[in-house]
């Protein structure tokens, strides 16, 4: 819900931004308002997925990373 | 059974490299489009320039949504002459969104600097294929015959304002000293290949695994492996080897000077990693001195030279000297958080780059006559156009790496990088020279908010592509802080199945 609002706000305030460069009244288009408004909420919301996906990614790969480094160090003090 | 077993690997392969036969495909079709319909009597010999660079920015598009949909994660095709990996994943991305940012920043300028050539966005296409084949090249001949490719569409784009003294200088400057780091490359791979006998990076890896620990290194190695990093950082634009970039620059369109400085970047450091961290990682702490020099000097001459610039061209050409030097040291590194440091970088300098040449090239005068050129143009833009000047001073912080913004995590992270491995006096030397690249930027703010111009200008309004542009990566450099979690953890992934 939070990523859906921030993602939206950004979004309007982007065209908001967009308006002001391009020296036109800020609500000038409204239908783009609209748009942006949804990109944003849309983007915000694929960012959460993807980054609750890549932390369990990533969570995996270290555990995959310690257990080699272990096995690494058992078969050093093995050599010894 | 052999015969089908065949066919099946080799369709493999061409689903490896779907987008860049896709964007292959439409670049012939755009040309064959562009040459009959130009010179059509019948159609009055209409000017395609417009049309084309929109289908340019459409097949690009398609071509970043076949990349991110691709079926295969980690691949190696073409008989070894290919890879496909995280990395080139990632890497890809960032180069197809890049020159669709160059192509949709540089439609304005087409059409008032009468730049009358379809061909401008065929090149774009063609350059944007052969960096897109560097990423994937595994292998010394198809990386030589890529970057080949790549220079000279780059060479014809320098030179592509034909009424242009300057332009048809930088073209061949450009030429004649890209022919040249060319030929340093492949006497590089040459002598590689007379030591090693192979031409494949993962096969050259295999060969030198273990060669530091016995300490059996040949001087034609070293020779070789020297040439080829020299080569790249001739390309590159590392100092000392910097030396073309400045005229080059200026002297090219604008449009083109924007697309050399954000895209071939991704692709040319892409390979050069790859050869690094791959091929040539057992001989990390003799590359690693060459590495560590080369650094110093592009912060040392990115700082100092931008300082003396009066154009905004070749000052933020010395700038990117310094984005250089600063990338550089996270290479330096040789570690899976200095590839993520480096690759974080780069992604933050994409967007900041994209971001000050989308603001160069839209200080035009309404009479479409006068374009930003000298520093002190800059004169008053607080007062005649203060969205465009507060977004300009945004960015510049953010260049110098000033907190919160984007360009202040990505150094953070860097010099992290670089003490984690060691290396204290390179960190020490990139936060002085920020401090120091710090003067020409805030310098820049102060031209624009209380200095008077040379001549009294008032920039139009900005077209709805560069708007949208400038809006997309000032929303990505001013809010980056708040949520740099999937960034972080994406390069932290790609550095670790790359090096890990």
């Amino acid at each position: 819900m939070s990523a859906t609002l921030i993602g939206a706000s950004l979004g309007f305030g982007m065209q908001l931004y967009i308006n002001a460069l391009r020296k036109l009244p800020l609500l000038r288009n409204p239908w783009e308002h609209v748009f942006w408004t949804g990109v944003g909420a849309a983007a915000a919301n694929m960012n959460a997925e993807w980054e609750a996906k890549l932390r369990k990614e990533v969570a995996e790969l270290n555990k995959e990373r310690q257990a080699t480094n272990a096995s690494f160090m058992e078969s050093i003090l093995k050599e010894k | 059974m052999m015969g089908l077993h065949f066919i099946h690997l080799f369709e493999n392969d061409f689903y490896a490299l779907f987008p860049e036969l896709f964007l292959t495909c439409t670049t012939m079709l755009l040309l064959m489009f562009g040459v009959v319909w130009s010179t059509s009597k019948a159609e009055g010999y209409p000017i395609l320039t417009h049309t084309i660079a929109w289908l340019s920015v459409w097949s690009l598009v398609c071509a970043f949504g076949l990349t991110i949909h691709s079926p295969f994660s980690v691949m190696v095709s073409f008989y070894n002459t290919f890879v496909i990996d995280e990395l080139t994943f990632l890497l890809k991305a960032m180069v197809l969104c890049s020159a669709t940012a160059a192509m949709l920043m540089s439609m304005e300028y087409l059409k008032t600097s009468m730049l009358n050539i379809f061909e401008y966005s065929i090149l774009v296409l063609l350059s944007t294929i052969s960096m897109l084949l560097l990423i994937s090249s595994y292998d010394f001949i198809s990386m030589y015959l890529a970057i080949e490719m790549q220079s000279l569409c780059f060479y014809v784009l320098a030179a592509s304002k034909r009424h242009s003294e300057f332009s048809t200088e930088a073209g061949l400057k450009y030429f004649l000293l890209g022919a040249f780091s060319s030929g340093v490359l492949l006497f590089g791979c040459s002598l590689v290949y007379g030591y090693t006998g192979l031409t494949n990076f993962e096969d050259i890896a295999k060969c030198l695994a273990g060669s530091a620990l016995f300490q059996t290194h040949h001087s034609f190695l070293h020779l070789g492996m020297g040439l080829i990093m020299i080569g790249f950082l001739f390309k590159l634009t590392a100092a000392p080897f910097h030396f073309w970039a400045p005229d080059v620059y200026e002297g090219s369109p604008t449009s083109v000077t924007a697309f050399f400085a954000i895209t071939p970047k991704i692709a040319l450091l892409g390979v050069f990693l790859r050869l690094l961290l791959g091929s040539f990682y057992d001989l990390l702490f003799a590359w690693q001195y060459v590495l560590f020099f080369c650094s110093i000097c592009s912060l040392f001459i990115g700082a100092f030279g931008a300082m003396a610039q009066k154009k905004i061209k070749r000052l933020l050409v010395y700038s990117s000297i310094g984005h250089v030097g600063y990338l550089l040291i996270g290479i330096c590194c040789g570690t899976v958080e200095g590839l993520q440091a480096v690759l974080l970088y780069l992604i933050l300098y994409i967007f900041m780059t994209v971001n000050v040449f989308t603001i160069v090239l839209s200080c035009i005068d309404h009479s479409k006559t006068f374009r930003l050129k000298y520093i002190q143009d800059l004169g008053l833009l607080g007062q005649t156009h203060p969205v465009l000047a507060l977004t300009f001073s945004c960015t510049l912080f953010s260049m110098a790496g000033i907190p919160p913004l984007a360009g202040f995590c990505s150094k953070f992270y860097l010099f992290f990088a670089a003490m984690g491995s060691s290396l204290y006096g390179l960190a020490l030397f990139g936060v002085l020279s920020s401090v120091v690249s710090c003067f020409y930027y805030i310098r820049l703010i102060k031209i624009m908010y209380f200095e008077q111009p040379s001549q009294l200008v008032t920039y139009g309004a900005i077209d709805h592509e560069k708007a949208i542009l400038l809006g997309i990566t000032t929303t990505v450099i001013v809010f980056f802080f708040l949520c740099p979690h999937s960034l972080f953890l994406w390069t932290y992934k790609v550095a670790y199945m790359f090096l890990g």
